[in-house]
């Protein structure tokens, strides 16, 4: 009987171990399948412009700091290694990390850089010979993530820190190099160290089951799993060795959660926290992201700091323990603070409205599962320090505002660009910008009002022989009737009419009658025309209210139109990306810069003009209550009917920006283009800091000497004559000479006036 | 015909370019380097930048670099290199002028034909470099089959000098 039992036990056995072993081979195949093959995919990663660095550089130093405190430089009094910087005075020496970028790789470095007022006055290397020019690492702006979220920095055994292998072997691990994958030791020492202290401080699985667990199998906690864990672990440490496992650890550790991104490997958890890369990691920020592997929500040092700083510094007193540090090594650890990254600053914050600018441009060029699985990386022309400008002048300037009624439900979109190239530098899709949603600097498609009549004006300007700056216009009422029966009456702002005007006049204090009469006078479809020539693509019919801003454009299309206007009538498509590298560094893409010549440069230079009198004299005066008179600027504003959008575009010699405000449902606000949108423009120059507009005079260009009342030619000689451009030939004929009386009356002038 | 009594006088304005001498091309200030024309003849040929004009430090750099890489063949490296010069030195005509020559080697006539014209309008007072402009340009109306208009660019070279 017992025999016939032992027989029966024996052969279940044996079936057992068969199944047993069928099953090991399975898991073994699994097991390689995945580790060898590719094991992670890693989403495209976004880059913001690099900092580039040469003598001579408009740079503030403050805004430099603020750029390497965003790209994780630490600070020190002597500089000993990438990632270091040193401040003294107007001296700043830093070790660059180097990078690949798409021209050429850039190395790391020792510089030194010298300012002087708000440029560089010295790029220097460490031994002091001059370097002409040298670019800074970008800053990491954003990811394509797949539709699991999953996000990481792949890094290489070589690439991590000192202690780093030593610490998490010390805290997850301690018979990690001994054990063939799991550890009755380590489950038994655990089992009795928990017990001791009271608390969970050590869990019972090897790094190499912690690893089974999260490659391969789901979160269901039962013994099967456990036991096919443990499996897995052998078969594991059977096929690669542990340099390998433990690599594969590093890259794969969940270690937090940034809103839908869930945060892998110690690589992104680096860059995450700390925005550095793992290899600058300190021992303190070692022991935290350790520390954190435990439990990565708990000990979440932006959310539970004090709970995070327990934990590390629990981490550094076992590293004296096990005697990977001294007691004095860790007092000194544990004496710093937690470091990590603060959030809304430069390297803590998200940007959504220009990546949403870059996807839109990506997703028509490549593959989702391409950005989202092969790690390219996008080097696009975002400026991260006019972004933040952009974004501080609309917040200041909407509570400065907001003492007028309505302003709270006023949303905002506004593009900056780079009008000697095309490049977007800064977006904002709303007026909260860090929250992704309606981004309307690409999608408020809003009537433009006043926006439209520079391309009116250009439109005249382009025929010298009927049109100069100083033509008359009749600003009196009218009425047109339409196709439909319908009579059309513009009126002006001010429900005025303004008489005989000269045609600048016109444009410079925004008069719709004089506007409107000249566009009649060219004939809609003309202007309609120049608006696409001016690189706007439209399907506005041609009635006459488009000659007041009828039509709908986006932010984003503002800016394409003003673009031509500001680079001496030459279109430039506007561009975010500029160039796409493969994770491995080759090229994949350029987005070359493109011109097209569409206007004479005579006509824009006195379209510019008109635009810089709008500044100077007109309707967009108001500026120069916050920027010097000596900054010349050119812009216009712009309001549609009923106060519902509040509109400004101008440029300076290298900066030109959009703002537009009004409300989702289009309700009416207490802004007008002057009121709103311009304040909002003028704080953003202000932070900006930029270039006077300075336009080369065109071959074809004469500057003539008039009298002011009768724009007839004078001779600078007699008093009070203007100089007005003119395209060669439109010029007004030369007047005569004052004679001797003249210097007496214009003494006499000044006499006067110093009275006054 | 004098404007209705409602008409403001004409204001002086100080506008940059609105001043009586002829405009220069001295870019100082404005773009923080470089400020000696000296038109000394330009060429296309390679390596010899630093005689054409007085180029400094950065752009010197990038354009020597642009030229090392488009002799190993490397046009996008070239291009991109052009234009990190651009963004330095936007109003640089010989920077227009090497992408313009870059475009054409990558076989982009019409782009060579408006960054030579681009670099044109900002070259006054550099005979020798209008000329090359214009030779550039003639060359890129040629590649896209306009003998007349090359006819022309190259007659407007011939008395730019």
């Amino acid at each position: 009987m017992a025999r016939r039992l032992f027989g029966w036990a024996l052969k279940l056995g044996l079936v057992g171990l068969v199944v047993l072993a069928v099953f090991a081979v399975y898991l073994d195949a699994v097991v390689q399948e995945k580790f060898s093959g590719k094991r992670w995919t890693v989403p495209a990663k976004v880059y913001a412009r690099p900092l580039e660095l040469f003598v001579g550089q408009k740079l503030a130093k403050a805004d430099f700091l603020q750029e390497l405190d965003a790209l994780g430089y630490r600070r020190a009094t002597t500089v000993s290694g990438p990632g270091v910087v040193s401040v003294a005075g107007n001296s700043i020496e830093l070790h660059s990390r180097g990078f690949q970028f798409y021209e050429s790789s850039e190395p790391a470095q020792r510089v030194r850089v010298r300012f002087s007022g708000d440029f560089v006055a010295g790029l220097n290397l460490a031994n002091g010979r001059e370097l002409p020019v040298a670019r800074l690492e970008p800053l990491l702006i954003g990811g394509l993530y797949p539709a699991h979220q999953e996000d990481r920095v792949l890094i290489k055994l070589d690439q991590v820190p000192p202690y780093l292998v030593e610490t998490l072997v010390a805290v997850e691990d301690r018979e990690f190099f001994n054990h063939f994958g799991v550890s009755p030791k380590g489950i038994a020492r655990a089992f009795w160290v928990n017990a001791t202290s009271g608390r969970l401080v050590q869990g019972g699985s090897t790094l190499t089951q912690q690893l089974v667990k999260n490659f391969y199998l789901t979160n269901e906690r039962s013994l099967s799993r456990k036991a096919t864990e443990a499996m897995m672990a052998v078969l594991l440490e059977l096929h690669y060795d542990k340099r390998e496992i433990l690599e594969a650890y590093l890259n794969e550790v969940f270690l937090g959660q940034d809103g839908q991104r869930a945060v892998h490997g110690f690589g992104l958890a680096s860059q995450y926290f700390f925005s550095q890369p793992l290899s600058e990691l300190q021992l303190e920020q070692v022991a935290l992201l350790v520390g954190m592997v435990k439990g990565p929500t708990f000990y979440n040092p932006r959310r539970n700091p004090e709970r995070a700083l327990e934990r590390r510094n629990l981490v550094l007193d076992l590293l004296v323990e096990q005697g990977v540090v001294t007691a004095e090594v860790a007092a000194a650890a544990k004496a710093k603070p937690l470091g990590v990254t603060r959030r809304g600053s430069m390297a803590d914050s998200s940007f959504p409205a220009f990546l949403d600018l870059v996807k839109r441009q990506l997703r028509e060029d490549y593959r989702e599962e391409d950005l989202t699985e092969e790690g390219l990386r996008i080097f696009t022309s975002f400026d991260p320090i006019l972004q933040f400008k952009a974004e501080g002048a609309l917040a200041d300037s909407l509570k400065r505002l907001s003492g007028r009624k309505g302003v709270e439900a006023v949303e905002a979109g506004m593009v900056v660009t780079n009008p000697e190239n095309g490049e977007v530098q800064a977006l904002i899709g709303s007026r909260q910008p860090r929250f992704a949603g309606f981004n309307r600097a690409i999608d408020a498609v809003r009537p433009i009002g006043s926006l439209i009549k520079p391309a009116i004006y250009l439109a005249a300007l382009e025929r010298p022989s009927q049109y100069s700056l100083t033509s008359l216009l009749e600003d009196e009422p009218f009425s047109i009737k339409g196709a439909n029966g319908q009579v059309w009456s513009p009126q002006n702002y001010d429900r005025k009419a303004h008489g005989t005007i000269y045609l600048y006049q016109g444009l410079v204090n925004s008069y719709n009658l004089s506007t409107t009469r000249l566009g009649m006078e060219l004939g809609v479809p003309t202007v309609l025309k120049t608006l696409e020539r001016l690189g706007v693509e439209h399907d506005w019919p041609a009635y006459p209210s488009m000659l007041l801003g009828a039509g709908g454009l986006s932010p984003l299309q503002v800016a394409g139109m003003y673009q031509t206007l500001a680079n001496g009538g030459f279109n430039t498509p506007l561009r975010g990306i500029r160039n796409v590298l493969t994770a491995d560094g080759e090229p994949l893409k350029r987005y070359p810069f493109q011109i097209q010549q569409r206007f004479d440069s005579g006509a824009i230079y006195l379209l510019q003009n008109a635009m810089q009198r709008t500044m100077a004299e007109g309707t967009g005066r108001s500026v120069y209550s916050q920027l010097p008179r000596s900054l010349n600027l050119a812009g216009k504003t712009g309001t549609s009917n009923d106060s519902r959008d509040s509109w400004f575009a101008g440029f300076s010699q290298d900066v030109l920006a959009v703002v537009w405000l009004g409300r989702d449902d289009n309700g009416p606000t207490p802004l007008t283009g002057a009121s709103g949108a311009l304040q909002v423009w003028a704080d953003f120059m202000r932070r900006a800091d930029p270039l006077p507009l300075d336009m080369p005079v065109p071959g074809n260009v004469t500057q003539a000497w008039i009298d002011p009342v009768d724009a007839r030619g004078a001779d600078p000689s007699c008093p009070g004559t203007v100089q007005m451009p003119y395209i060669r030939g439109s010029e007004p004929l030369p007047g005569s000479p004052c004679g001797l009386q003249a210097p007496v009356d214009s003494v006499m002038d000044w006499v006067r006036g110093w009275l006054d | 015909m004098v404007p209705g009594g409602s008409a403001a006088p004409i204001q002086s304005f100080p506008a940059p370019g609105a001043a009586s001498e002829p405009w220069s091309p001295t870019v100082g200030a404005s773009d923080g380097y470089g400020s000696v024309p000296a038109p000394v003849a330009p060429s296309g040929i390679p390596g010899n930048l630093a005689q054409d004009e007085q180029l400094d430090g950065p752009v010197l750099a990038l354009l020597t670099t642009a030229q090392q890489q488009q002799g190993g063949g490397d046009l996008n490296g070239a291009a991109a290199s052009l234009e990190r010069a651009q963004r330095i030195a936007p109003r640089e005509p010989q920077v227009l002028y090497r992408l313009a020559e870059v475009r054409l080697a990558q076989g982009d006539a019409a782009q060579a034909e408006q960054f030579a014209r681009r670099g044109l309008s900002y070259a006054a007072g550099r005979p020798a470099l209008q000329a090359s402009l214009w030779n550039l340009i003639a060359q890129a109306r040629e590649r896209q089959g306009d003998a007349a208009g090359a006819a022309q660019a190259r007659e407007q070279a011939r008395v730019s000098l």
